[in-house]
């Protein structure tokens, strides 16, 4: 996979596929491989460019705080130095929150974007559980104990239940310990210090908002603060899910994916 | 407050009213003022008693392994020293769970039973849940650092974040840091050893079954398995709430409750 320096950070990327750009940013706790099935999904119609976010996989650790507008900033340089002069992007929770900002900072860059599980600004109880996540890795130090403690606000209690080897992969994944864990720290507080709240309106590009109906991480308040805000905007809801619906209703959020791709391709 | 002698537990109660009994157990987490609102909504129709479960409040310590079956002979036990034969029973959580092994032991002095966010067996979800707050004791043994990590899974999102204040209190109350950490974490394992569900087939007394629809700790889940097995059972969900709807719904909580005991009175 090749790495390119984006400015403060180095960045990991995979691409696939020829066509329109589409440029996937995933979330706090993932990497690239997040993407894999949307990835497999649309490179036969599309380019599909996914990454590892700077503390993540093999990009850049970060070592000290940053912003979302700063990470906005790395995934415009990434499309700068892939060429790519205008894309779908798809954000996932801390993802979105840097769409948000790419949005902001480059409106010309982005031909749609997509808020799967996100945000204008962490509401009480994602804030909560965000210090939560960061406090048990404060004090076990060790990503297994972390992941045990975290999964099960991820999918929604059916999901949990009726899917044990999913959930089994859950935490195998988000409980590998190569994860750079001052990088999660720094990543924690960039999304707890998010706020667009009051920059909405300037969001001009379409906009898909997806939401899970019972995501306790990115509840409900801020997807309808979200589609409030932005005026030209669609809103799905996926209700039997929670901040992982991407694979707890897969087959309907891929459908929801496609669609909306192919609407808004030029 | 009287204290009365159950054999193995000490038992501290209230009692108001007269009439009909009603008993009201508590959950894990609680003591007798959990039943506070339903004590002061009954008494004018019912004999209401509520009292600390053992582990809880001013009654007897649980310092050595107890299950739930123990737990339900302290009740029966309490039933005997109050001169009550039969009553109407209203279990949440833990004490829905005690409820059961009463109707299974005794089943002539259950008049109807209510189970309120409770569980013949913890799904898979529920059990890491309370596991992981057991955990959390053990890493930490502070009740103020305990109850934000606990809290959040009570209430659904929505709650959470509306009602900023109250959710202050309910951290306040939980972080008493006299409450017994060692009946907590035997109490903890009762739930989690609690298997009751191929019993419930035995069970004829009438039954309520209420759940939330965003409990984790007692999903849906678990719910559709005790309805599955209760011969005599209705179920009533809330759909906004999780595992408090006592309090997050109380108006619909509250008659359903009192519809519940006019009509299973004799």
């Amino acid at each position: 996979m090749p790495i390119v320096n984006c400015g403060r950070f180095d960045v990991n990327y995979i691409e696939d596929g020829d066509g329109f750009p589409i440029v996937l940013i995933h979330g706090l706790a993932g990497d690239h491989t997040a993407w894999l099935p949307q990835i497999a999904a649309f490179k036969d119609t599309y380019r599909v460019i996914a990454m590892d976010n700077p503390g993540s996989g093999e990009s850049s650790a970060v070592d000290a705080p940053v912003t979302t507008e700063e990470l906005a900033d790395t995934m415009i340089a990434l499309m700068d130095n892939l060429g790519v002069d205008k894309a779908h992007v798809v954000g996932r929770s801390l993802g979105g929150l840097i769409g948000q900002h790419m949005m902001l900072r480059a409106p010309e860059r982005i031909q749609s974007m997509t808020l799967a599980a996100s945000t204008p600004a962490v509401d009480r109880i994602g804030k909560r559980i965000l210090e939560n996540m960061r406090e048990v890795l404060e004090w076990r130090d060790n990503w297994a104990d972390w992941a045990r403690h975290s999964a099960h606000v991820f999918v929604a209690p059916a999901f949990y239940n009726d899917n044990p080897e999913a959930i089994a992969r859950i935490e195998a994944l988000v409980g590998n310990e190569a994860r750079s864990k001052i990088s999660y720290v720094n990543l924690n507080h960039t999304a707890l210090t998010h706020d667009t709240s009051d920059r909405l309106g300037e969001m001009t590009s379409p906009t898909l908002i997806m939401a899970g109906r019972q995501d306790p991480v990115c509840s409900m308040q801020g997807t309808d603060e979200l589609s409030a805000g932005i005026a030209n905007s669609e809103t799905v809801i996926f209700e039997k899910s929670s901040h992982f619906f991407l694979m707890e209703e897969a087959e309907k959020s891929m459908q929801t994916l496609t669609d909306w791709f192919a609407k808004q391709t030029p | 407050m009287p204290i009365v002698n159950t054999g193995r537990f000490d038992i501290n109660y209230i009692e108001e009213g007269a009439g009909e009994p009603v008993l009201l157990i508590h959950g894990l987490a609680g003591d007798h003022t959990a039943w506070l609102p339903q004590v002061a909504a009954l008494k004018d129709r019912y004999r209401v008693i509520a009292f600390d479960n053992p582990g809880s409040g001013d009654s007897s310590l649980v310092s050595e392994p107890a299950g739930t079956e123990d737990l339900a002979d302290a009740t029966l036990g309490l039933m005997d020293q109050l001169g009550i034969d039969s009553a109407q029973i209203i279990g949440r959580s833990m004490g829905g769970a005690v409820a059961q092994h009463m109707a299974l032991k005794s089943p002539e002095r259950v008049r109807s039973m209510a189970l309120a966010a409770s569980f013949a067996r913890l799904d898979p979800l529920g059990a890491q849940i309370i596991g992981n707050l057991q955990q959390l004791l053990e890493w930490r043994p502070s009740w103020a650092e305990w109850a934000p990590h606990a809290v959040y899974l009570f209430v659904s999102p929505g709650f959470f974040n509306a009602n900023p204040e109250l959710i202050e209190k309910i951290t306040a109350l939980v972080s008493g840091e006299d409450r017994d950490m060692v009946s907590y974490s035997n109490l903890a394992t009762a739930c989690i050893e609690h298997d009751a569900l191929d019993r419930l087939g035995e069970i004829q007394a009438p039954t309520l079954v209420m759940g939330g629809r965003y409990d984790p700790i007692c999903s849906m889940t678990a719910q559709n398995w005790m309805m599955e097995k209760l011969p005599n059972a209705e179920f009533t969900l809330f759909e906004e709430s999780s595992h408090f709807f006592l309090m997050e719904e109380a108006a619909k909580a509250m008659s359903t409750i009192e519809t519940w005991l006019a009509k299973n009175a004799a």
